[in-house]
């Protein structure tokens, strides 16, 4: 059964409609869009610094579904689905750090930190800790693939997705030059919002420069509307940059230390790229943003948010004064994001209609959008 | 088992206190009187051994291995 009509979402932008309002409200398409958009790619789902040291475990809920992030032993950034091979128990159930083994509370089967199964106690009987029936090497914990890529640990559920290198490669070559050790400013960078929104919104929200001027209205002083491009690599990412980036400074006049080695280029422009399906970039001369939008259902989102900078030792107070902008920013966004969405219940609503000339960049999102969960519709009428 | 070994176990659970529960098990599987029992409580010791990443995980997985009851 087809659940929306989206032949008129990939048009050009001139004659495109925006996607139907299931996309937003209905749960059917969100478990549909949960797949096509989600667990099939390379999608956010915590940061490295997270989980800093040797044996840091974390217990996350992705879309449902219970995952562990963990820093092995030798440092790796790990994720496994959070659950014993034996009985599907969950095994970490908050923040800890791992000492040894992870011990399932339940029967005590033990797994390293790489996820091996390396204690089976009693499974042959009082005293008996091995049995022909259970191999070992073959009941490690299930590892979902994972990489970290500006330090946000990106997770493919489906396990068949291209190398995270090779799908993700437009942004990291854009980007190279940005290829750097990353700080995290710690626990005074890192915020969350909670909203009411459809998490496809604030992707769509964020990777338009249209209504800076209006929701934003503090950036009109020195950030005109001119004064931005879009950025678009369509199946890929968008976005939109500045060219009139001004370094924050604090009463003495200090500011944040450049990234080493970024070229004049980067002196006042800067760029906020969405790269699909939900993380939202930024990159600065001076300091960086992720955003992790954890889709929580169709209209409910929480944007995780963590700022970065070129060296660990930098001054608290021109930090925090950093993320208070950032956050006021992003506050004034929620406004409209749960706006949209509320729109979406009003049943004559066709998508919308974009601006031929500044909405490109959303376009080329619902684009991406529609052709992914076509392109799943149609494996599914195959099988069928 | 002793009640007064039996009573410190439930409290180092209690607790939990790692480093006791691996000085109990081993105590009681050192004073168990059948193979199997001192076993029992040998897996227990080696279990919250490796959970705490505690030395004694070696000598006591080392200690199963020989009655044949870990690999």
């Amino acid at each position: 059964m087809t659940l929306t009509d989206l032949s008129n979402v990939r048009a050009t932008v001139d004659k495109a409609n925006g996607l139907p309002n299931a996309h937003y409200i209905d749960p059917t398409v969100f478990e549909e869009e949960k797949h096509a958009l989600l667990f099939s790619q390379w999608a956010g789902l915590a940061v490295a610094a997270d989980v800093p040291e040797p044996g840091d475990a974390v217990p996350l809920t992705f879309l449902g579904m219970p995952l562990l992030l963990l820093r092995d032993k030798d440092g790796t950034v790990r994720v496994f689905q959070n659950i014993c091979r034996h009985r599907g128990m969950i095994l970490v159930d908050s923040p800890r750090k791992i000492e040894g083994a992870i011990r399932c509370p339940y029967h005590s089967w033990c797994y390293s930190t790489k996820g091996e199964l390396v204690s089976t106690p009693h499974v042959g009987g009082p005293g008996q800790n091995t049995h022909a029936a259970i191999r070992r090497s073959e009941l490690g914990l299930n590892e979902v693939r994972a990489h970290v890529w500006r330090d946000v640990v990106w997770i493919n559920l489906s396990g068949d997705a291209p190398n995270f290198e090779i799908a993700m490669s437009h942004i990291i070559e854009r980007w190279r030059e940005f290829d750097l050790p990353l700080h995290h400013g710690g626990h005074g960078s890192r915020f969350t919002l909670e909203v009411q929104t459809n998490w496809k919104l604030a992707v769509e929200n964020y990777c338009e420069s249209y209504h800076l001027p209006w929701v934003h209205p503090g950036l009109n002083s020195y950030s005109r509307l001119e004064d931005h491009y879009h950025i678009e690599e369509p199946e890929a990412y968008s976005g939109q940059g500045t060219m009139v980036y001004r370094q924050l400074t604090n009463e003495d006049g200090d500011t944040f230390v450049d990234f080493d080695g970024v070229s004049a280029k980067w002196n006042e422009q800067a760029e906020y790229i969405a790269a699909y399906p939900n993380v939202l970039l930024g990159v600065h001369r001076d300091h960086s943003f992720a955003i992790i939008l954890e889709p929580k259902g169709p209209g409910a989102t929480v944007e995780h948010v963590h700022l970065y900078y070129a060296q660990p030792d930098i001054d608290e107070g021109l930090k925090a004064r950093n993320t208070q902008l950032w956050k006021g920013v992003f506050e004034e966004d929620i406004l409209v994001v749960e706006g949209m969405q509320k729109g979406r219940h009003a049943t004559q609503f066709d998508g919308g209609r974009f601006s031929p000339v500044m909405d490109s960049p959303t376009h080329c999102f619902h684009s991406w959008v529609a052709g992914k969960v076509e392109a799943q519709r149609s494996l599914a009428r195959a099988v069928e | 088992m002793t009640g007064d070994l039996h009573a410190r176990m439930l409290a180092a659970h209690q607790g939990p206190d790692p480093t006791a529960l691996i000085t109990l098990y081993t105590e009681a599987a050192n004073g168990a009187n059948s193979l199997d029992a001192s076993c029992f409580f040998l897996t227990h010791a080696y279990v919250f051994a490796l959970e705490a990443g505690a030395p004694q995980a070696s000598q006591l997985h080392w200690r199963l291995m020989q009655n044949g009851r870990e690999e």
